[in-house]
């Protein structure tokens, strides 16, 4: 006869898997940990006690592979064209129930405007920002069950990269076998074929990243650098205002006659704010300049024509130098200059 | 799917074939079998999902497994006093517990059904003990015919 007491409502399948889901993060019992379920039994026959029995069975606790990449930036870094160590910040978490080591990589789109120059990655020294005491790498040595390594992706931005340009990446991490300090170990895969009871296989159980898959021990996270710059506009027009005959009224462009420049610089909606804007114009010859007639900081009138401004600027030999102050986004500033026909 | 899987206290004295054959009487007198069963979930093409209980090949954090205890009465005298301790691993979590079998959450000091106990936390607050919490677990059956046998078992999940 066989007898069997078991725990009442393991049939009742839903309710039971709502008990037993486990928490996403912290995989708990480490890869090689030995398991044994022990029952003793003590009993007796014809009322005397008996020498106690036990029995028991053993499993070991495979390796669990599972790692995040988490971008701690914005999606979008902002970046100036020309700009060195522009920095991408993410946080590698192994969440695998043993030590591994990660390789990192940068990929970069082909989807994008453009591509950044001079990608390293850079370990974070523990502060959680980049600075000079972060550590250049190109993997992650014995990370721990359920730790986390802050990493910044840092590039260089073309000068030819304009506003709106983006250049898109990910940082992409692959799980290796922790082996010895200090070396990358192989690459970690599912163990083939039947389990050994005693021994310690590897099961990749990672999610889908960015662009990779389920269960294929990498995980990729996307970052984009967006290119924020000034996008300026400089037109030069020139109008005669006075002549020796026609005083300004009509006035024509006869030798004698005064000759205004307007010089404007225009930023675009949208665009950086533009600083240390400065004008440079070589006076054409024929023309005599009039002293102290550079106006800086003016505006266009409705005609399109300098207006306003201060008194500013310099001239040396025949070229006139005009500094502006910051040109902000959708804002126009103008340098305006007088010069006599001979 | 075996016996193993029918659960609920109307199996408690499902009669099976005499599985166990009858032994020497030099024997030992009661014999004693652990086992683990891992669950395997699989989808057949129909979509219904299949759980089967196997034997454990690869084990990783958050695999339910059956701890099991398979006993059997060698010998022609009936087993009396019948009691088996079994100590919870620290590994796994009690998924489930028989609300009448005798359990301990303090590591075997004091037992009583699931549903009498109470766990107090470290901030003071007192909550019913829960199968997570499970540290021993005691049957007592108090008798074993000749030739009977029967399974304790009781499903956990891998931390």
């Amino acid at each position: 006869m066989t007898r069997s007491f078991t725990f009442a409502a393991l049939a009742a399948g839903t309710a039971m898997v709502a008990l037993q889901s486990v928490p996403a993060l912290a995989e708990g019992t480490s890869a090689g940990t030995v398991i044994t379920n022990t029952a003793t039994v003590d009993y007796r026959v014809g009322g005397i006690d008996q020498t106690e029995v036990v029995a028991s069975d053993t499993f070991e606790v495979d390796r669990k592979i599972n790692l995040i990449v988490t971008r701690i930036s914005g999606p979008a870094v902002s970046v100036s064209p020309g700009q060195t160590g522009a920095v991408i910040a993410f946080d590698v978490t192994n969440l695998s129930n043993d030590t591994i080591d990660l390789a990192l990589a940068v990929i970069q789109s082909s989807a994008d405007n453009f591509d950044v120059d001079n990608v390293r990655i850079f370990r974070d020294d523990g502060n959680g920002s980049f600075d000079g005491a972060d550590t250049l790498i190109t993997s992650l040595d014995e990370v721990v069950e359920d730790a986390s390594v802050r990493v910044f992706v840092v590039s260089d931005v073309s000068l030819s990269s304009t506003n709106g340009e983006d250049a898109e990446l990910v940082l992409s991490a692959t799980a290796h076998s922790g082996g010895s300090p200090g070396t990358l170990g192989a690459v970690l895969v599912s163990t083939p074929g039947p389990d050994d009871p005693q021994g310690v296989e590897t099961v990749l159980a990672d999610g889908a990243g960015e662009d990779d898959v389920d269960f294929d021990g990498v995980y990729n996270a996307p970052g984009s650098f967006t290119v924020f710059a000034a996008s300026l506009n400089v037109a030069k027009t020139s109008r005669v205002i006075d002549d020796p005959v026609n005083s300004t009224t009509n006035p024509k462009a006869i030798p004698g006659a005064t000759v205004e420049y307007c010089i404007a610089v225009s930023n675009a909606a949208g665009a950086a704010t533009a600083s240390n804007v400065e004008v440079t114009d070589v006076l054409p010859g024929d023309l005599t300049f009039v002293v102290g007639s550079i106006r800086i900081n003016g505006t266009l009138d409705g005609s399109g024509n300098c207006t306003g401004g201060d008194p500013g600027g310099s001239i040396a030999v025949r070229t006139i130098t005009a500094p502006l102050s910051d040109v902000a986004a959708g804002e126009t500033r103008t340098a305006a200059f007088r010069a006599a026909i001979n | 799917m075996n016996n193993c899987t029918k659960f609920g206290l109307a199996a408690l004295l499902v009669a099976a074939s005499a599985a166990a054959p009858v032994q020497a009487e030099t024997a030992a007198p009661l014999e004693l079998v652990g086992y683990v069963k891992l669950e395997k979930v699989t989808t057949d093409p129909s979509g219904e999902r299949r759980v089967e209980w196997v034997e454990p090949q690869v084990v990783v954090p958050g695999d339910k497994l059956i701890f099991g205890t398979q006993f059997t009465n060698r010998s022609q005298a009936p087993i009396e006093s019948f009691v088996v301790s079994n100590p919870v691993p620290p590994s796994v979590s009690v998924a489930q517990i028989d609300p009448a079998v005798l359990v301990s959450v303090d590591g075997g000091k004091t037992w009583a059904k699931l549903a009498d106990l109470v766990i107090v936390e470290a901030d003071g607050q007192r909550r019913a003990a829960l199968p997570g919490d499970v540290t021993n677990i005691r049957w007592v059956l108090p008798a074993i015919a000749p030739g009977e046998s029967g399974r304790l078992e009781f499903p956990v999940t891998v931390r």
